[in-house]
């Protein structure tokens, strides 16, 4: 482990009282949006049920948590045991990102207390109920994952010895829902030709969003190093250099999966006849999103591994994860029932402060979470789980 | 009515030349990424199975 000196717990810090301030507007929004209904605090409305809160909260962020899977496959599958630090907080992430979808779904369903009738009279053959389903299981998962450090952390050796040795079949499992309900959110998206605009439409929809959660998690996982680092120095196990090391080594495995990501969509536009409407005000947008950040990111990418400039992959992974957002918000919002007369949503403020709340939420509890479990660092009694 | 033979070689001829084109242009996007990496021989990004783990 890594020394470094702990700081001083003070309570009053610039994220304190920022978390303070979004938690003190955000109490009122949520009473309102539970007592009131959802009318009180977003701009939705019959013509446009899907919002922010679907296309960033849900979409994006099943899409932002997908680090969890990657790297554990990456690590536990295929022996890169060079990437050991980052799976744990990959994982941990994942998992608070999930519990995060899970909690922002409550919040956009009309009646969410509806929600457990999914399992009770299961729509089989709906992507729906298997995004629902795979959500649910993959959360579970996710928690068996990260187990082992909550047992190391309460001491619990024979708990921690079981977890451990199911560390591999969760994986797998783990592995096994996430390819499949990261593309079956998109695939969900299959039966609306006539809603989706042509660009983002395709047969292929599933693989773009599985393909694209692979750079999304990959970006996350870089990202969040990076601030780990950051602001968590203390508790990081890695030096500096390791870390540049293995964000390295993340730029190289984004970069191909960003080209591939790119090149995928190219064939979507040709197998889909759509070269016409790049020329128009829609199109200009798709080519935003495609070039500035799929393409720009991807050669960002290139640049920074060859140059070995770390700075420059973590710049990348900024646009990246800006980018996903995007997509998703284009594919569920911008982009959806785009020929839809009287079609004016712009989500009200007090949509993008719930979701803030979220973040804000999932940031605290990481912090309160990477500050007394190993998770940034291994237990001095335990060590690698390799 | 489209034969199948009408549908590979004329409706979806540009999705075969795209990804033709992008194949292609594969190879020097990995030679540029890989270039140095064997120069420098520094480990980074690079996996060999005897690093595997157990």
């Amino acid at each position: 482990m890594r020394e470094a000196a702990v700081p001083e717990k003070k309570w009053i810090t610039p994220f304190n009282v920022f978390a303070a301030v979004v938690f003190a507007v955000g109490a009122p929004l949520v009473y309102l949006r539970w007592f009131q209904g959802l009318g009180s605090v977003t701009n939705l409305n019959q013509n446009v049920p899907w919002g922010f809160w679907i296309g960033f909260d849900v979409m994006a962020g099943v899409a932002l948590a997908a680090g969890g899977y990657v790297m554990a496959t990456a690590v536990h599958l295929f022996g890169m045991k060079e990437y050991e630090p980052v799976v744990r907080p990959a994982i941990l992430t994942g998992f608070l990102g999930y519990v995060l979808v899970i909690i922002g779904v409550g919040f956009d369903l009309g009646r969410p207390w509806n929600a457990p009738y999914m399992l009770l009279q299961p729509g089989l053959a709906s992507i729906l109920f298997l995004v629902g389903l795979h959500v649910g299981l993959y959360c579970t998962t996710q928690f068996v994952e990260i187990s082992p450090a909550i047992f190391e952390w309460l001491r619990w050796k024979k708990w921690r010895k079981i977890s451990v040795s199911i560390t591999l079949g969760a994986t797998i499992f783990g592995v096994i829902l996430s390819t499949l309900h990261q593309s079956a959110l998109g695939a969900m998206l299959l039966i609306t030709p006539t809603k989706l605009h042509p660009l983002w439409y395709s047969p292929f929809i599933g693989l773009f969003f599985f393909v694209s959660s692979i750079a999304a998690g990959l970006a996350m996982v870089t990202f969040e190093g990076m601030l780990s680092h950051r602001f968590l120095g203390y508790r990081v196990g890695i030096d500096q250099e390791q870390l540049d090391k293995i964000t390295l080594g993340l730029g190289k495995a984004t970069a191909i999966t960003l080209g591939t990501y790119f090149a995928i969509k190219l064939i979507g536009v040709a197998h889909g006849h759509t070269w016409a409407l790049l020329g128009t005000p829609m199109g200009l947008w798709f080519l935003v999103e495609l070039i500035g950040f799929v393409l720009l990111p991807c050669v960002l990418y290139l640049v920074a591994y060859r140059e070995r400039k770390p700075k420059l992959v973590r710049f990348a992974a900024f646009i990246t994860v800006l980018g996903i957002v995007l997509n998703r918000l284009n594919v569920s919002v911008i982009a959806f029932n785009w020929q839809l007369p009287g079609k004016n949503y712009f989500p009200a403020w007090t949509e993008f402060w719930i979701s803030l709340m979220f973040v804000t939420g999932g940031i605290v509890v990481y912090r309160w979470i990477v500050n007394r479990m190993p998770i940034l660092d291994t237990h001095p009694d335990y060590g690698s789980i390799h | 009515m489209e034969t199948l033979m009408e549908f590979i070689y004329e409706t979806k001829r540009w999705s075969y030349i795209v990804a033709v084109i992008l194949m292609i242009a594969a190879i020097p996007f990995w030679k540029f990424l890989i270039e140095r990496e064997e120069r420098n021989d520094d480990g980074v990004g690079t996996h060999s199975p005897d690093r595997r783990s157990t």
